[in-house]
């Protein structure tokens, strides 16, 4: 159409950058979400269990 | 492509003081944990950066970056988000923190003890361990004779003359320190090939002026470069850039790490620096592959792998060119070491020890244990040295199957061994064989220009451990709470561990 410009990001197309952008910006975000859950703390505190209270068992 | 003596005299240094390490790290192997997975007390960014050494080789600098100079700048985008999100996110946050306390509570070293265990089966030990060992050859001389095609192209030292002297360099530290001198080293090696990418990446941009006139002259001259897929077919795409990230789930020297951590709460760590890490490279190499496009006019090349060398040489100066060569260096070795690794693990620990120990009834003393390991590592650190010296032509896609394979045969057994109960023996059994014969059946018939041998292999693989196991009985509730419950009673662990000798 006269006058359309298609989107550009460092005269890549959207499509193209955006692969960039999620890589660099939306992948640590969520990242770092998933690591600031509670859903991971809990994970990692379950696992941490696993051995520590298999090193209660042995002194008991 | 010649380097001068400045390039040489670092890429000595480098090699010196990589050996030093090695040997200084020897000093803290007194047990086969030590030598296996450094004694399980490996720090955070030490397994982040070494798993990320491991990952990357010599093909992913030199080949994948010549990928990006055919295939432009959406194949480098996607391979880039898919490395990022699966092999450093994903991977750690489904595998990471089980993987580590499960291999601390049944006192297990390689993914072939572990599935023995969980599937309360040696001769599933020996299964595994004889398909890590088979296949981790071929993978080995492949990442051998990249790196020793790359140094004669660059430096224009001989490639037998290449391939000594890096067998010699892996041995000395290899063999002396085992995983304590592979994870240090990996370290530095990983923090080299980062600079070294960067450095050439930098270089590259100062040439072309900036990321601008790079795509500009793609728009106007090859448009294609700048279109999601590069003109490739979809199943290709899938084979080249989607399947390798998919691959990581099943490889062996892979899964070492995770048991080498100082403890599951670590993962976090791992995560935020192998992330960081792979943005970085990922980066570094999308630059120097569309730069080089735009440096070359779009140039058509006799050799792909020589398009990166010839970037360093034609617009790198002295010390960024010295860098390369060292972080040419540090991505193949850190993939040789762990391949050998990993492979002399599955015949001295898992094959010898653990299931030639169990039929026999003896168990080996922890001195003579590090002993037959170094000794097994050095006959297959030269089994590999002679197989590169005089590699067959087809080695390339040889290595790339027997990768494929790996992560076809092992990658369901693993995930739903960790994280379903119902999983049954059989139902493994059915699954490493399936997968591990489909893939190579799919490579045998010619089939790989379809679509890579992973793809078919991880599609029948987990179809028959769900199948199977669904058709099998359930394995005991008392054997299965080991690898779900926090807390389990000692005698459980030991029944568990010794349901794994029969």
């Amino acid at each position: 159409m006269k006058g359309e410009k298609s989107m550009h990001i460092l005269g890549m197309p959207i499509s193209v950058a955006s692969l960039f952008l999620i890589t660099v910006i939306v992948i640590p975000v969520i990242s770092e979400t998933v690591l600031h859950s509670k859903w991971w703390k809990d994970k990692s505190e379950y696992y941490f269990a696993f051995n520590n209270a298999d090193e209660n068992e042995k002194k008991e | 492509m010649k380097l001068g003596i400045v390039q040489i005299a670092m890429a000595v240094v480098y090699l010196l003081v990589i050996v030093g390490v090695g040997l200084v790290m020897s000093r803290k192997v007194k047990s086969s944990d030590d030598f296996w997975v450094g004694g399980r007390s490996v720090g955070p960014i030490a397994t982040a950066v070494s798993y990320c050494a491991a990952y990357v080789s010599t093909s992913a600098i030199i080949g994948s970056t010549s990928m990006y100079y055919l295939y432009g700048l959406g194949y480098a985008g996607l391979e880039a988000m898919l490395s990022v999100l699966l092999c450093c996110f994903a991977i750690f946050v489904i595998l990471g923190p089980k993987v580590r306390a499960l291999s601390e509570r049944l006192n297990v070293v390689s993914m072939s003890g572990f599935l023995a265990i969980r599937y309360s089966s040696n001769k599933l030990r020996l299964l595994c361990g004889v398909l890590v060992a088979v296949m981790m050859i071929p993978y080995a001389v492949a990442a051998t004779k990249g790196i020793g095609d790359t140094i004669n192209a660059v430096v224009g030292i001989p490639y037998v003359t290449a391939i000594i002297i890096l067998c010699v360099v892996a041995c000395l530290y290899l063999i002396t320190s085992g995983y304590w001198g592979v994870a240090t080293t990996d370290l530095i090696q990983g923090i080299t090939i980062a600079i070294s990418v960067v450095a050439v990446a930098a270089a590259v941009l100062a040439a072309t002026g900036g990321i601008t006139p790079i795509t500009e002259y793609m728009a106007a001259e090859h448009p294609l470069q700048l279109t999601l897929s590069g003109g490739l077919p979809f199943l290709t795409i899938v084979s080249y850039a989607g399947v390798w990230p998919f691959i990581a789930f099943g490889q062996p020297q892979l899964m070492t790490k995770f048991m080498g951590l100082k403890d599951s709460r670590t993962v976090s760590s791992v995560i935020r620096v192998g992330v960081a890490w792979m943005i970085v490279f990922m980066f570094a190499l999308t630059i120097i592959g569309s730069g080089a496009f735009y440096l070359f006019q779009g140039k058509t090349f006799d050799n792909i792998d020589m398009i990166v060398p010839l970037t360093v040489a034609d617009y790198s100066g002295t010390f960024v060119s010295g860098l390369f060569l060292c972080g040419i260096l540090a991505a193949g070795l850190s993939t040789i070491v762990a391949l050998v690794l990993t492979s002399s693990s599955a015949v001295a620990k898992d094959i010898y020890e653990d299931f030639g120990g169990r039929v026999s009834g003896k168990k080996i003393e922890a001195g003579k244990s590090v002993n037959i390991s170094r000794v097994i590592t050095g006959i297959v650190l030269l089994i590999v040295a002679v197989v590169s010296i005089n590699p067959p032509d087809f080695v390339w896609s040889l290595s790339t199957m027997a990768a494929g394979t790996m992560g076809a045969a092992f990658t369901a057994p693993v995930i739903l061994g960790l994280y379903w109960k119902r999983a049954t023996t059989q139902g493994c059994y059915a699954s490493v064989i399936g997968g591990a014969g489909a893939a190579i059946v799919w490579y045998m018939a010619g089939l790989t220009n379809l679509i890579h041998s992973f793809v078919p292999g991880i599609v029948v693989s987990f179809v028959l451990m769900v199948v199977v196991s669904l058709m099998t009985k359930p394995m005991p509730e008392e054997h299965v709470e080991v690898f779900f419950e926090p807390g389990c009673k000692k005698e459980l662990i030991q029944a568990a561990i010794e349901s794994a000798d029969k």
